[in-house]
């Protein structure tokens, strides 16, 4: 398995779910039997110091770990760093197992959309976003993880196959790979690709952690929605990814039309149930 | 071929462009076939993300505006005035700027000059509850202030989460009248009003005020010593004890400490 650094590794952890403000109470209450809980920095970047305290006291019940969205690592602008030290501080913080963020640019030219935009796959990408990402790493002084993202369009730059992208840039920058396995099933659906294949062609020694979560179909396509229940498709594509990885850990995505914290626990069971199955657990 | 510079600034421009009116055509065999479709599908995700930001955080405008016009503006607010700020939850700060100018130029909004007013007050409440303010109680703070002894140099320390709001127009009525399902009768007479707007207890407060008070929190959170706004008051000392005990047992004041320290 990948390990994120030196003092704060994944050990065997399963499945895990994100830690969002409908069940922020119930989990710090409750304490519902999960693995782990996934915190997005981007939602507590300007915490107060009581907020803080609160998520460093359930940090003592639970690994976490940390996922960004607005580093924008393949923008052609330069890194954010005030973005990027807060971003810090909060991994000094909590001591997170992994410290994550997408394969994709939200903004450039000095305009931020806050969506997660793909990149055309080619060797002046590779080069730019591998960069990049070693900076980061630099600068936190730990390795990071780089997630495939969901698209919607295809450039005709686009010289290499995504799995190659990924693999070439984690290489290049010595990050690990978040799989997104949902993504990896939408894009292989919206651009007749083979799901299958794309997994079969990652290493698994790149691999620090596993996502799965809820599409819509729309007109023609499927959006990464996060929204609703893990298709069967996915999971089916997640027992073959577990076949091939082994236990990582896995997050449990939902974040629009958040359901009861049940609902999410029962999908963590289905993904635990797999990784039970596949590697003999 | 493009670069990736050229490639992220045609992009941008396509979702930046046109109307946006969610498109929904079938392509042909997926959307990389179809680079309009493509560009629809992201500059639809890209205003409605965006819309619901602003939906958020302007609730009352969004009733006065209705839902068309509100998503016709926001929309435009976003074209005119795109952020290069990467995080979502500070979306929208100039948003009320934006009112303004608008009001000025579209005679559609002629009717509704407060409009305006209400979206800084809605900005206000959103940043108060995004705060988490420590705030010493009441009698740790008079002990304190006992303690410190020497009034030239006893600074207070205003509360984080607090705004300092004037209006030309009733305001607060007309933000509580319009939350409420049933909009009750508000007379839309100009009127000068002093507004704070804070958080304590981890609820989000406002409360309209007299000049004095207004004036008197301006010069806390302009970082001015207790003797100098002995100064100030120099007649109305009882005047003063009152607004600084107000603001203390209201938690407009969060700590008092001597300067320097």
């Amino acid at each position: 398995m990948f390990v994120t650094d030196g003092s704060s590794h994944a050990g065997n952890l399963r499945a895990g779910i994100g830690l969002r403000d409908p069940h922020l109470r119930r989990v710090i209450e409750d304490k519902p039997d999960i693995d782990w809980l996934e915190i997005i920095a981007d939602n507590i970047i300007d915490a107060d110091e009581p907020t803080l305290s609160r998520l460093e006291k359930l940090r003592r019940d639970y690994p976490v770990s940390l996922h960004s969205v607005g580093t924008s690592i393949g923008s052609v602008d330069p890194l954010n760093f005030d973005y990027l030290k807060s971003l810090k501080r909060l991994i000094e913080r909590l001591d997170p197992f992994s410290v994550s963020e997408h394969l994709c640019w939200s903004g450039a030219h000095g305009v931020h959309l806050h969506d997660l935009f793909p990149l055309p796959m080619n060797e002046e990408t590779v080069r730019h976003v591998a960069g990049r990402v070693e900076r980061i790493q630099d600068f936190f002084g730990r390795k990071i993880l780089i997630e495939n993202v969901s698209a919607y369009t295809e450039f005709e730059e686009s010289v290499m196959s995504e799995p190659e992208f990924i693999t070439r840039i984690a290489g290049r920058s010595g990050s690990g790979i978040l799989l997104d396995v949902n993504n990896i099933f939408i894009n292989s659906y919206n651009f007749g690709l083979d799901a299958v294949e794309y997994v079969d062609c990652i290493p698994g020694e790149l691999v620090g952690e596993m996502h799965l979560g809820g599409g819509e179909q729309r007109d023609g396509f499927i959006l990464d929605a996060h929204n609703c229940r893990i298709w069967d498709e996915v999971w089916h594509l997640y027992g073959h990814a577990v076949a091939r990885f082994g236990t990582v850990p896995t997050l449990i995505e939902w974040d629009n039309d958040i359901p009861e914290l049940e609902v999410l626990l029962d999908e963590a069971n289905k993904a635990n149930k797999i990784i039970e199955s596949k590697c003999g657990i | 071929m493009r670069d990736l510079a050229g490639i992220q600034k045609d992009f941008l421009n396509s979702i930046l462009t046109g109307d946006n009116k969610p498109a929904q055509p079938q392509p042909a065999s997926g959307p990389s076939e179809a680079g309009e479709f493509s560009a629809a599908i992201y500059r639809d995700l890209v205003a409605t993300n965006h819309l619901n930001a602003l939906k958020d955080v302007y609730p009352v405008c969004l009733r006065l505006l209705g839902e068309s016009y509100f998503s016709f503006l926001a929309w435009n607010y976003l074209k005119g005035r795109p952020t290069d700020d990467p995080d979502l939850n500070r979306y929208g700060h100039d948003f009320p700027g934006f009112l303004e100018h608008e009001a000025g130029v579209r005679e559609e909004l002629g009717g509704l000059g407060y409009l305006p007013e209400v979206s800084r007050y809605e900005w206000s409440l959103y940043t108060a509850s995004r705060t988490d303010p420590d705030i010493i109680p009441l009698e740790a703070m008079l002990s304190k202030l006992t303690s410190l002894g020497d009034e030239d140099t006893v600074i207070f320390r205003i509360n984080p989460s607090l705004s300092l709001l004037k209006f030309n127009y009733p305001v607060v009525r007309i933000w509580e009248e319009n939350r409420l399902p049933e909009v009750g009768e508000i007379v839309l007479e100009k009127v000068m009003e002093n507004v704070v707007v804070w958080k304590n207890e981890g609820d989000v407060l406002y409360e309209t005020v007299d000049d004095d008070t207004f004036n008197l929190l301006k010069l806390v959170r302009e970082g001015v010593r207790l003797s100098e706004l002995n100064n100030i008051f120099a007649d109305r000392g009882q005047e003063l004890e009152r607004i600084v005990t107000q603001s203390i047992s209201s938690g407009w004041i969060a700590d008092v400490n001597a300067a320097g320290s």
